[in-house]
């Protein structure tokens, strides 16, 4: 099932701390600012998924699996196993999104967005989830719209127009 | 640490009463400012689950013009002041004392327009905050000071993801003042809003009476 | 002629004062969107008064005073913001500050302070902070 909506209604949007798996024809969509967003895509089931991960490191919680790359990551799989009644990691490939700073933090050093896309590296490679793409950093949020039908996904910074990677 | 900075009713009721006194001190410099009559009244003094925060200021993906100023001192973090690209236009429009419809496009003029509202606003809550905000146990100095505002555009639920994230990174419920804006009977298409660091959310959590 | 530097980040703001300026008979001789600028602008043009905001970019209001007084210590310079907290108002008067104007303000407010700045110094008394 997915975490942020009913399956097949068409258009799923994932929240922070959150994930979503689904079958074609279903557009996947979630807003990112400083959070990763780790798509998940298995082109023979056309089926996908996107986790929106606001943490490296649950450090053991699991109030929130979908709140930390190293909970999140895993869950998704689960999902699609589930979903598709077999083992999919070996034809789940990735892509990665987000990770922007716009605020200064108040602690030195803390880039959030720059930890999240390192654990997210770290977690997929340990898994032997190839990486087909990635759009990471600068200043501006981004619009991600997966389309689980082709596994396409589509960029939007604000004012700009869609991109696909 | 994230319990020992999760506000009480009781707390986040006091908070909201020192917020209204900002907000009135607000509509005051606001009013004087743009030389009509503009209410502000604090709508949400809360703290809302992570997972809820993107629908805040309406559609996620729609694109908001902001200007953002961040303060220092007593508290730390965000002011954000959050308007629709036609509400900003026509404030430029009223300062630039040009009937609405005027102004197409934010040119340098219109975005300091619009950035010195949300410094004379900003501005106007934090001297608010300094005077009213009960004294700390620490000794800390009374200033709030902010940083010269900011603008952009940027998706509703980004900006809102960006403005809570040091937050989200110790806490499953996240803090947000919002202030809305109100004119001739009629709401303004602009929202308020106030986002301390996790580091004050813990200072604010120590107020008393 | 009067001489008058304005200095403020934002435009907007420039724009505003040095209307009222022009129209009440001075001469803007320089505009500065922060500290840095207006103190080299005060050395370049030895101007009658400064507007001086303070939250500014690259240099504050605060510091740039302490420069300009330091540089000229007659130098008139009046604080235009909007922070109206003590601790800033009453570092700006110990650092030398002629005047302090909280923002918003009303045309009125900059006529009389111009009006004021515009009599010899002798006869200006600081006047009370505060919003109008």
């Amino acid at each position: 099932m997915a975490e942020a909506g009913g399956a097949g209604s068409g258009e799923l949007f994932v929240t922070m701390g959150k994930w979503a798996v689904a079958p074609a024809p279903t557009l996947i969509r979630t807003l990112l600012g400083s959070c990763v967003g780790v798509v998940l895509y298995d082109r023979l089931a056309k089926m996908g998924g996107v986790a929106h991960i606001v943490l490296p490191d649950s450090r053991g919680d699991t109030s929130l699996p979908g709140k930390y790359a190293d909970t999140a990551i895993p869950a998704m799989i689960a999902d699609f196993d589930r979903q598709l009644g077999r083992k999919s990691l070996p034809r789940l490939v990735a892509k990665i999104v987000g990770g922007a700073s716009m605020f200064q933090t108040s602690t030195p050093g803390m880039n959030i967005g720059k930890q999240n896309h390192e654990a997210v590296e770290r977690i997929l490679g340990s898994l032997g989830i190839p990486i087909l793409a990635r759009e990471l950093g600068g200043e501006a949020g981004r619009r991600l719209t997966l389309d689980t039908s082709s596994g396409t996904v589509s960029i939007r910074i604000p004012g700009g127009t869609d991109h696909e990677i | 640490m994230s319990q020992g900075q999760i506000l009480s009713a009781y707390q986040l009721r006091l908070l909201g009463s020192i917020f209204e006194r900002g907000a009135e001190a607000a509509s005051r410099a606001l009013t004087q400012w743009l030389g009509k009559a503009v209410h502000l009244t604090i709508s949400e003094v809360d703290q809302v689950d992570i997972t809820e925060v993107a629908g805040l200021l309406g559609p996620e993906d729609a694109t908001v013009a902001v200007c953002t100023m961040s303060f220092a001192g007593r508290l730390e973090g965000q002011l954000l002041l959050v308007f629709s690209d036609a509400a900003g236009l026509a404030l430029a429009d009223l300062l630039l004392q040009q009937p609405t419809g005027t102004t197409t496009a934010w040119t340098e003029l219109e975005r300091s327009a619009a950035c010195e509202t949300a410094n004379i606003v900003g501005c106007a809550y934090l001297n608010a905050l300094s005077t009213h905000l009960p004294r700390g146990d620490q000794n800390q100095g009374e200033t709030l000071i902010p940083s010269p505002p900011e603008f952009r555009h940027e998706f509703a639920a980004s900006l809102l993801e960006f403005a809570v994230m040091e937050q989200a990174s110790v806490l499953e419920r996240v803090l947000l003042i919002k202030t809305r804006f109100q004119a001739d009977q009629a709401h303004l298409d602009w929202v308020l809003l106030f986002v301390p660091t996790p580091n004050s959310l813990g200072e604010l959590s120590r107020i008393h009476p | 002629m009067k001489r008058l530097l304005v200095v403020d980040d934002a435009i907007f703001m420039r724009r505003l004062i040095k209307d009222v300026a022009r129209d009440a008979g001075w001469e803007v001789v320089g505009e500065a969107a922060n500290g840095e600028e207006a103190v080299a602008l005060y050395r370049e043009h030895r101007p009658d008064l400064v507007t001086m905001d303070v939250v500014m970019p690259v240099m504050n209001g605060l510091e740039a005073l302490r420069q300009i007084r330091a540089l000229d210590p007659q130098a008139r310079v009046v604080m235009v913001t909007a922070l109206d907290q003590k601790p800033t108002l009453l570092e700006a008067i110990r650092d030398g500050a002629h005047d302090f104007i909280v923002k918003p303000f009303n045309r009125e407010r900059i006529l009389g302070l111009l009006q004021k700045a515009g009599r010899p110094a002798s006869d200006v008394a600081t006047s009370e902070p505060g919003p109008v």
